[in-house]
């Protein structure tokens, strides 16, 4: 009777388990940078760390991630991001004609 | 009072009409001799009543008056002298001409000088026109210039050289070409009579007004004096409608200038200043000053920096076109950076950084880095579109360009869903730009048409498109209303009679001259009206045209919304079946009923039981997941629609805006097409009626 809790607790404790980090690297094709951070941490950790190793303002750089803009809220769920995976770091650009 | 009434009892009669005559002119600046007949009076009155002060009598307004009077004839004597010179005139013949007021009119003999200096006297009142044409649009100009800070700083250095320059007389052809000389030439006799203020650099714009309204001063005055018979009423018509239709822009313009100044910080602003092309190319009420960015002016990438660079005229920052392009995502489009297509790097196109889940791939790329362009993949049919708002109509691809993205291809292809895609490159058609500031936002515009499955604009409004990003990445909510179609500008068609009217009257004297002269003055009001209706017009359509395909991307959203929210549903459904298999297994062990106490359960039935927990578990859990992606699913797109509905706001604002601006000017080219014939008629019989006078005084054949 009282054995029969255990299993079950045993598999609510297993499942949850992918709470596996990942390994991105943060490149702003000068520099790179391996970020170990977990599925579920929003980038604006990942971000602000590599300004500040970078000696960069947040405010001067985007971070794109397969061509498109990463938000600081967003997470590597989110993005369905797999280990292994780039952010690129680009300067602002702007345009208007040749 | 009473003092008064009894001096003038003891007044005679000679000296009693003297004054009145003065004070009946208290309300007439620079009246013709007024100086001399105060000198007479005032001779007349000491001689009578000696005892008494006559100024003191006659009170210092109008003393001061004719102190004036006197001052400005004195000033203007040198003038007047040189103007009879060079028009061969005496001074009853400049009398005549211009009335005897004019005479000593600084205002009005000084900007005459520099006509005479440059025309003939036949001459005089075309030039005039042109120089009141030239104040018009620098009036316009000016008010747009006035919207943006740096442009008030830029008139400010320019009239500050203006004054540092000598104004050396040049040679008489070269004055002659350029107008817009003369105004500065005026602005220098300005300058001599009175030196400019600090004040007055500080605000360039008092310093236009006051030169403008010399000119518009002396034009009527002019007008006035040779109208001489003439009805000068109809003369003001045309002035004074004119007029009113720059009073009728101001708001919009106003509103515009606003709208720019709130949104761009001071220092992403580069000082520039309009090119004087930008008059010809808008002949709109929304004259809008040209501004080029400097190259060090790279703003933020936050959102505050994304609205300074979607501030008119700015260039378009790749973070605006992010932000721009999370609002308006559409299911089965993808558009990315150009960065991804980095030939630099081929080996990072690794298959690992192809998951592409969309049908169409969108790349927004830099040419040069300075130009935003966009390249349209579709990956069933394998159609490669490049579009370039800069580029001439031309089916192929530059080379540069097509090599890239046959690399990208060649990339794409290495993975097993594009093996088998042919891919076709091409050159897409798209709206022009024709300023070298907009790319991005015919860019943006080109990518909302093709994810909204809607044919490429000819045209687009770039400075309507700028504001609707700007509400679109901005604004939470708001909310739209929908309204009545446009209404046609055929109204203007059938009128161009007046043309050999024209002819009819011209080539005969002076008279006629001005007749002709002011029928092409109405000739080019109702241009005017014709082009404001035409443009007018064409805003309304692009307010349309950006209504309707906002409608759409904001059916999307309610779509995507709709869909959401019957996932929810369902995933709920799934939920508690989940959670009421999960009681039931735990349940299932206490069942006395099945396995009555002190009976071993069998251990097949523990690891099925383990199973079906575990199997229970995991649904609840994924269940879950699915629930919270799609409650975010659900909050991102209830954004999006809001920022959609902010934009689709706008553009019905604006939409509306021009609306009744359309049917203003129609009303206004109804009134013209209507007083139009009677004005003429009335003129070309007056004409006759004044040449039948000048021939009978013998003027004709002066």
């Amino acid at each position: 009777m009282s054995d029969t809790g255990s299993p079950a607790n045993k598999a609510a404790d297993d499942t949850p388990a992918p709470t596996e980090h990942l390994n991105i690297k943060v490149t702003d094709n000068n520099n790179e940078v391996f970020f170990k951070i977990k599925r579920t941490t929003a980038l604006r950790k990942l971000m602000d760390a590599f300004c500040e190793r970078q000696g960069k303002l947040p405010s001067s750089v985007r971070f794109l991630f397969d061509g498109q803009r990463v938000q600081a809220t967003d997470t590597p769920d989110t993005l369905e991001m797999q280990d292994g995976d780039i952010l690129e770091v680009v300067q602002e650009q702007i345009g208007g004609a040749c | 009072m009473g003092d008064g009434i009894d001096v003038e009892d003891r007044m005679s009669a000679d000296l009693r009409r003297r004054v009145r005559g003065l004070r009946e002119r208290e309300d007439i600046i620079n009246s013709w001799d007024l100086d001399k007949e105060y000198d007479e009076a005032k001779a007349l009155f000491q001689r009578e009543l000696p005892e008494l002060n006559f100024d003191e009598y006659l009170g210092p307004p109008l003393v001061k008056i004719v102190n004036e009077c006197r001052q400005s004839k004195i000033r203007c004597e040198p003038k007047l002298r040189e103007i009879q010179k060079r028009w061969n005139l005496d001074r009853n013949g400049f009398i005549q001409r211009f009335g005897k007021d004019m005479a000593s009119s600084y205002r009005f003999i000084s900007p005459l000088l520099q006509i005479a200096q440059i025309a003939a006297l036949s001459d005089a009142f075309a030039v005039m026109d042109r120089i009141r044409q030239e104040r018009m649009t620098r009036r316009r100009l000016e008010q747009a210039l006035v919207s943006s800070t740096p442009k008030r700083r830029k008139n400010a250095t320019q009239i500050a050289q203006s004054r540092s320059r000598t104004p050396t007389p040049g040679p008489v052809e070269d004055r002659m070409l350029s107008p817009v000389r003369l105004l500065q030439a005026a602005e220098e006799d300005e300058d001599d009579r009175e030196s400019l203020t600090e004040q007055d650099i500080e605000h360039p714009r008092c310093q236009v007004q006051q030169l403008s309204d010399i000119v518009d001063d002396s034009i009527q005055h002019l007008g006035d004096a040779v109208d001489g018979a003439s009805d000068h009423a109809l003369e003001e018509y045309t002035i004074t409608s004119v007029d009113e239709s720059t009073s009728q822009v101001a708001p919009l313009l106003k509103l515009e200038s606003l709208d720019t100044e709130l949104l761009t910080p001071p220092q992403t602003h580069p000082d520039s200043f309009s090119s004087p092309e930008s008059q010809d190319s808008a002949p709109s009420p929304l004259l809008e000053p040209q501004l080029m960015p400097l190259a060090s002016s790279i703003p933020p990438t936050t959102l505050a920096g994304a609205l300074s660079s979607l501030a008119d005229g700015t260039w378009v920052s790749a973070t605006a076109i992010d932000l721009v392009l999370d609002v308006f995502r559409t299911e089965g489009f993808r558009v990315v950076d150009n960065t991804f297509v980095n030939v630099a790097k081929p080996a990072e196109l690794g298959s690992k950084r192809l998951r592409i889940k969309a049908e169409s791939v969108l790349i927004q790329r830099l040419l040069d880095s300075d130009h935003w362009t966009v390249v349209s993949l579709n990956l069933e049919t394998g159609a490669v579109e490049y579009a370039d708002s800069l580029r001439q109509q031309d089916s192929t691809l530059p080379a540069n360009i097509q090599s890239v993205l046959e690399h990208y291809t060649a990339c794409l292809s290495s993975d097993n869903r594009f093996r088998h895609v042919q891919w076709k490159f091409t050159a897409q058609d798209c709206a022009r730009q024709d300023n070298a500031s907009d790319c991005g936002i015919y860019m943006l515009v080109a990518i909302l048409y093709r994810m909204a499955y809607l044919p490429q604009p000819e045209t687009i409004d770039a400075g309507l498109w700028r504001k609707i990003f700007r509400s679109a990445i901005t604004s939470k909510s708001a909310s739209a209303e929908s309204t009545d179609s446009p209404l046609d500008s055929s109204v203007l068609d059938g009128i161009s009679l007046h043309g050999s009217l024209c002819h009819d009257v011209s080539g005969l004297d002076a008279l006629s001259r001005h007749v002709a002269h002011i029928s092409t003055l109405v000739d080019k009001r109702i241009a005017k009206t014709k082009r404001d209706l035409q443009h007018a017009n064409q805003k309304l359509q692009h307010g349309q045209d950006a209504s309707v395909l906002l409608s759409r991307f904001l059916e999307n959203t309610e779509n995507v919304l709709h869909q959401v929210a019957a996932e929810k549903d369902g995933k709920n459904t799934l939920l508690g079946f989940h959670k009421h298999m999960q009681n039931r297994l735990e349940e299932f062990p206490r069942d006395a009923s099945l396995y009555p106490p002190g009976t071993d359960r069998p251990p097949e039935l523990e690891e099925a039981m383990r199973q079906y927990r575990e199997l229970s578990i995991q649904g609840v859990q994924k269940a879950a997941a699915e629930m919270e992606h799609l409650l975010r699913k659900a909050t991102d797109t209830h954004r999006r629609r809001d920022a959609l509905r902010a934009a689709k706001h706008i553009a019905e604002a604006e939409r509306m805006a021009w609306a009744t601006r359309v049917t203003r000017l129609e009303e206004l080219a109804k009134a013209l097409a209507m007083e139009l014939n009677t004005f003429y008629t009335a003129q070309i019989e007056l004409c006759q009626k004044g040449l039948e006078n000048l021939r009978n005084s013998g003027l004709v054949g002066l």
